[in-house]
């Protein structure tokens, strides 16, 4: 048993005291800044990143792993305590979650939640496991045209996915693709859209999009009203653990939602968001009383956060095997681990087995500290929430800032943050999504490798790509997606994403 | 489809002209052997008619509608000074130092904002600057711009 060899030899590594305390460390941060309204996972594993710069590889992943857990359960508790999701898969939880903690019962709320992350991020990671070396070899059949394919067919899906026009989608992943170009061409060397100025040169950073996008933007938009934020009560947040009761009914969301989270989360495109609106709509459809969802359901809760949880853990997958991130979060953990040195791929099992392994027991890890962590430290986010929304901004604009600086050491930096947040800011206004265009910005250098690379190696001719099956799968899929809003009765599955999208509205 | 997406139309169209006039400045190559400009060109090609598309369809398709963005008026005033903060930040930052320009940026914000009492206003800025230096500075060691003052 190869894998199970493997496994243990990742966990000695993880299991290392120094290893366990970066981990819990990470998960304390990233928790503690996950909670703080505003700002979502992707905006805190960006702030958290410079924080692991120095550390060796493995233990900075380690690190990273716990902030990520973190990040994701501060995104939780924040919808469930003050009904403001952190992020677009939070979303969901704030529906039945909120109305809990109005009622008193924000703990098993945010109990359940804890547990079934852990749970569905468990199976998930024992799916990443099994499943790692065979998805492996058959990734190692990809050649450029096959990425292309797979990478067309994740931005598609975005924008198909994207609430609002798809039309817009699509004029966002070209915007993405644009920023990326800005900067040195890795194949020729030529400086390229640089509008002549210096500054340019090294390129957009991903730190200034991606925090001005989500980070300022959410800022700037929470101070258009006068501050009020309710500053929940919030009581029976001691009592955490669910009745049996809760757990009678949480029990086969929770399973419904692991497995229908992971299955999507592998999918490129919008896996983690998908899988919390499918998982409620499947679980108000399924349950004996439909009635009581968007009422305080416990089911409304636990379905979901599992399969938001699994969702993640399948698109680590896609992550580390194919080295695609498959959606915007992941994207942000793969900019992390290239700032380390790490290139996830079907070759990174191969060649840097004991990263790869390390990494994974790391994931295991960061999930338990996750459990151990955020239910005795409940009240110190509690305490956190509490804290003014007028006081609160200027420090997350500070973190911003400096969790900005910190990576390329550019004032320059800084500047785009403010642009990017006055564009993300415009962008909600005039109704432009913004996912799209983040994962069309990372995939962009990749993405236009793979086309080149293909067009070159078929001398510029279309027809070869119809020998590579895989590719030619994707790509027509793609196609399909894009036009399928045309075509009446296919308009049906927009109509279903844009009806899932509205349930929060 | 309202007014707002023939602004955006047109603003996208904007920068779709500026990409398409930087990448005519590359070598383009062509079909076969794409060139650096080629990709960048083509994308340039796709925004501009995908705003085109957009702003026909805001223009042909609905009913006019008012400009309205949900803004109330006196928030305008705000974002601007956050904003405005921030970009002064980012000038400021390399030749005053991180502690002196993060306390002046607090101090801003707080008092120009949401306009709180002096006395909350320096406290709070002088709590946070303090634990921004010794998170960044002291722990974490990141390597930030020493001003004048040489902290």
């Amino acid at each position: 048993m190869d894998i199970l060899a493997s496994l243990w030899q990742g966990f000695q590594i993880a299991l290392l005291p120094t290893n366990i305390a970066l981990c819990f460390m990470g998960a304390l941060l990233g928790t503690l800044i996950g909670v703080l309204p505003g700002i979502g996972p992707v905006a805190t594993i960006s702030i958290l990143i410079p924080i692991t710069m120095g550390m060796a590889p493995v233990s900075a992943i380690i690190m990273l792993s716990g902030i990520y857990y973190g990040a994701m359960y501060g995104g939780s508790t924040t919808s469930i305590l003050v009904n403001l999701p952190g992020e677009a898969a939070s979303v969901v939880t704030c529906f039945d979650g909120y109305q809990m903690a109005l009622q008193g019962r924000a703990g098993p709320a945010l109990g359940i939640a804890a547990f079934g992350s852990f749970i569905a991020g468990t199976l998930g990671i024992v799916g990443l496991m099994f499943l790692a070396l065979p998805m492996a070899q058959f990734a190692l059949k990809f050649g450029p045209p096959e990425y292309f394919g797979v990478m067309f067919l994740g931005l598609t899906m975005v924008c198909f996915l994207s609430r609002g026009s798809l039309l817009k989608s699509i004029l966002m992943v070209f915007v993405g693709l644009i920023l990326a170009y800005v900067g040195m061409d890795s194949v020729s060397g030529d400086i390229r859209l640089s509008l002549n100025s210096i500054l340019l040169w090294d390129g957009i950073g991903l730190m200034p999009l991606i925090m001005g996008l989500f980070g300022v933007s959410e800022v700037l938009l929470s101070l258009e009203q006068p501050i009020l934020r309710e500053i929940l009560e919030v009581k029976g947040w001691k009592k955490l653990l669910p009745s049996r009761q809760d757990w009678k009914e949480s029990a086969g969301p929770m399973a419904r939602g692991g497995i229908l989270g992971f299955l999507l989360g592998v999918l490129p495109g919008g896996g983690t968001v998908l899988s919390t609106f499918a998982s409620y709509s499947l679980e108000k459809r399924l349950s004996k009383n439909p009635e009581q969802f968007g009422k305080g359901a416990i089911a409304g809760v636990a379905g979901p956060e599992t399969a938001n949880n699994a969702a993640s853990s399948g698109s680590f997958i896609t992550l580390f095997i194919l080295g695609i991130p498959p959606n915007v979060v992941m994207a942000t953990l793969l900019g992390a681990m290239m700032i380390h040195g790490i290139q996830p791929g079907p070759l990174f099992l191969k060649e840097s087995p004991q990263v790869f392994w390390g990494v994974v027991a790391s994931m295991y890890l960061g999930n338990i500290m996750l459990l151990l962590l955020n239910l005795p430290f409940i009240g110190l986010w509690v305490k956190v929430l509490r804290v003014p929304y007028r006081l609160l901004f200027p420090l997350i604009l500070l973190l911003t800032l400096v969790g900005v600086y910190t990576v390329r050491n550019k004032p320059f930096d800084l500047v785009l943050l403010g642009v990017f947040g006055l564009l993300g800011y415009l962008m909600k206004k005039f109704e432009y999504e913004p996912a799209p265009l983040v994962l069309a910005f990372i995939l962009g250098d990749q993405i236009e490798m793979a086309l080149r690379q293909s067009l070159i190696i078929f001398s510029g001719s279309f027809k070869p790509f119809l020998a590579h099956p895989i590719a030619a799968v994707s790509i027509s899929v793609g196609v399909f997606i894009l036009v399928s809003p045309l075509l009446p009765f296919l308009g049906l599955g927009k109509k279903i994403a844009e009806k899932a999208a509205s349930l929060e509205e | 489809m309202k007014r707002k997406d023939q602004i955006s139309g047109v603003f996208w169209l904007l920068v779709a002209g500026i990409t398409i006039q930087q990448s005519l400045e590359l070598k383009i190559g062509n079909f076969h052997s794409p060139g650096p400009g080629y990709i960048p060109l083509m994308i340039g090609m796709g925004l501009a008619v995908v705003s085109v598309l957009i702003l026909l369809r805001a223009t042909f398709l609905t009913g006019n509608q008012m400009l309205s963005l949900g803004v109330p008026g006196s928030a305008w005033k705000k974002l601007g000074l956050v904003l405005a903060s921030l970009f002064l930040y980012a000038f400021l930052f390399p030749s005053l130092g991180f502690v002196a320009s993060t306390f002046l940026f607090l101090i801003l914000l707080l008092k120009g904002v949401e306009p709180q009492r002096w006395s909350t206003t320096v406290l709070w800025s002088a709590g946070i600057t303090l634990f921004a230096y010794l998170l960044f500075v002291v722990i974490l060691r990141s390597e930030l711009p020493q001003g004048l003052l040489g902290i």
